[in-house]
């Protein structure tokens, strides 16, 4: 029976092999939109690690999030230098990352924080970020460069390069009175990470040494750089805080303590939180995209039973001839459902091989490129599932036709040949 | 019992060995030893005048008369006691009916196997035991 299925699909191969082509697109269609969903979502919610609390200035715990995280807005407010001291002052607090946001080069935001922010945060399962080449910044004047903008802009070490003042492209005066020079480039992470530029607070300091609300009073070149006290350098104010504590427990107690903090009006944020929260918010392009493929799929289908019945009128003689010899109707309708399980079956076989080869190709690939860190699997349960709800619906829509050969008299396919 | 269609009496993409066994695939009673089918199918096909490389093409490569000595084997295959025939030779020229309807009957065992016949052509008649005319 299952010989001669083969033999029979083997003989239609050209239409067989449309079906089955089609079947295969759609699926990995939705199996790929099922693990770029499933890879963003913890690419997304593994944005940061290692960071308990974000803590900036009081107002919504999003913006706080996206600006601190994401790079994305501008900061109402800041907090001060001396909050930041406070913190550190906590003895339920493990270690502070202050940053400080509000430059950019030509697009990229920059980020003045403090040598301690390559060990503290992490991305993805507790991974650390790891330099590519060079190392950490160590003087005024040297920049660390996220993957991406390195790969994009085409830095290497020791090149050097101006800041902009403020976050918007060209509008932004330039801070030409003073260079920097990379010291080192990170590893590609898939998060924001990659598209940041870090600087120290103090080299930060300088830049703005001669600016006031925005403007520029002097240039530096009109003063002695090498002569400026260190801790003139050190801003009065930074925009948020990456906080590490000593133990997790006392998670939501601080946070209430520093919502209640009195001499100044700052918030606490769990980052896990925040991200699920904002995930919930743009986690509806997927499902559509998740509709869209089973959509696909059900057209496939539809092919599928198409195929099936147009071939059943140019069959008959073929389905005669079997029962003629003393085949059972069942036996015939057996035939018509093990040749569209077939045709499901390979297709489904196409559809996995080709996800699962293109996701260990383009690994490197859609990290460095895409920031999607996909996780090589086979196949998870939830695509098992997935799998066999396409293959059942095949079956199912392939009885119809199987019941049209049980129905057919023997005599109407012979008589009429 | 085993059946002979007047024509097309095969499914064009299986090869002679592959038709001749469906002769046998449903029935309990006319069941051949798997491991003698092929042997069986290639004696038969031998009295039939079908060698072994005409067995192996595809059912749609082989002549009309060819294609029916295939479907001759699929009915004598496993010796049913009876086999039909609905006008096999019409689809066949004198000449290869005549060696159709000769190769066929010396294929039987006489003592436990029948043809019934139906046709429209007289020149049958000789090979027959008896003949019914209907009107």
């Amino acid at each position: 029976m299952f010989r001669l299925a083969l033999a029979s699909l083997s003989a239609r191969w050209l239409p067989v092999l449309l079906v089955v082509i089609s079947l295969t697109a759609s699926m990995v269609l939705l199996l790929s939109v099922d693990r770029i969903q499933t890879a963003t979502k913890n690419g997304f919610n593994q944005s940061i690690n290692g960071v308990d609390l974000l803590v900036g200035p009081r107002g919504g715990d999003l913006e706080l999030l996206l600006y601190t995280v994401f790079h994305i807005g501008k900061p109402t407010n800041n907090m001060t230098m001396q909050t930041i001291d406070d913190l550190v002052q906590r003895n339920d607090i493990d270690w502070v990352v202050p940053i400080s946001l509000g430059d950019s080069h030509r697009g990229y935001r920059v980020i003045a924080t403090t040598q301690q922010y390559f060990d503290r945060v992490k991305y993805a399962v507790d991974k650390s970020l790891s330099f590519h080449s060079g190392d950490a910044f160590s003087e005024l004047n040297q920049v660390v460069l996220g993957h991406q903008v390195a790969h994009e802009l085409d830095y290497q070490l020791d090149s050097n390069l101006f800041l902009t003042h403020g976050s918007g492209g060209k509008l932004g005066k330039l801070h030409d009175d003073y260079y920097f020079e990379v010291s080192g480039v990170l590893e590609p992470t898939g998060t924001p990470i990659d598209r940041a530029v870090f600087v120290s607070l103090e080299g930060s300091g300088l830049i703005h040494l001669g600016w006031q609300s925005g403007r520029r009073l002097f240039g530096l070149d009109q003063v002695d750089v090498s002569n400026i006290a260190a801790d003139k350098l050190r801003p009065d104010s930074v925009t948020a805080a990456f906080v590490g504590l000593k133990s997790k427990v006392s998670l939501f107690r601080v946070s209430r303590d520093l919502a209640e903090y009195s001499d100044e009006a700052i918030t606490a944020v769990v980052p896990s939180i925040a991200l699920s929260e904002l995930w919930s918010m743009v986690g509806m392009v997927d499902k559509v995209f998740k509709l869209l493929g089973w959509v696909v799929i059900g057209i496939a289908v539809i092919a599928m039973v198409t195929l099936t019945l147009s071939t059943l009128d140019t069959r008959n003689r073929e389905i005669a001839v079997l029962r003629a010899c003393g085949a059972s109707p069942l036996f015939v309708s057996g035939l018509v459902l093990i040749e569209s399980l077939l045709v499901s079956v390979s297709a489904i076989f196409l559809s996995v091989g080709l996800v699962t080869i293109v996701t260990y190709m383009g690994q490197s690939f859609f990290i460095s490129e895409l920031g999607i860190a996909a996780k090589i699997s086979f196949l998870s349960s939830q695509e098992m599932v997935t799998l066999l709800v396409i293959l059942s619906a095949g079956l199912l829509s392939s009885l119809l036709p199987a019941l049209m050969v049980f129905k057919r008299s023997l005599n109407s396919g012979l008589i009429r040949s | 019992m085993g059946i002979i269609f007047q024509s097309l009496n095969l499914i064009s993409y299986l090869n002679g060995f592959e038709n001749a066994q469906l002769g046998v695939l449903f029935s309990k009673k006319r069941s051949v030893e798997s491991a003698n089918l092929r042997q069986e199918i290639e004696r038969i096909g031998r009295q039939l005048g079908m060698n072994e490389e005409l067995l192996q093409k595809p059912a749609k490569h082989l002549s009309i008369g060819q294609q029916q000595r295939v479907a001759a084997i699929r009915a004598l295959l496993g010796k049913p006691e009876l086999i039909i025939a609905d006008e096999p030779t019409s689809a066949l020229d004198g000449e290869t009916s005549d060696r159709f309807m000769t190769e066929l009957i010396e294929s039987l065992d006489p003592s436990t196997q029948a043809v019934l016949m139906v046709s429209h052509d007289p020149r049958l008649v000789p090979f027959f035991d008896r003949v019914v005319e209907l009107k």
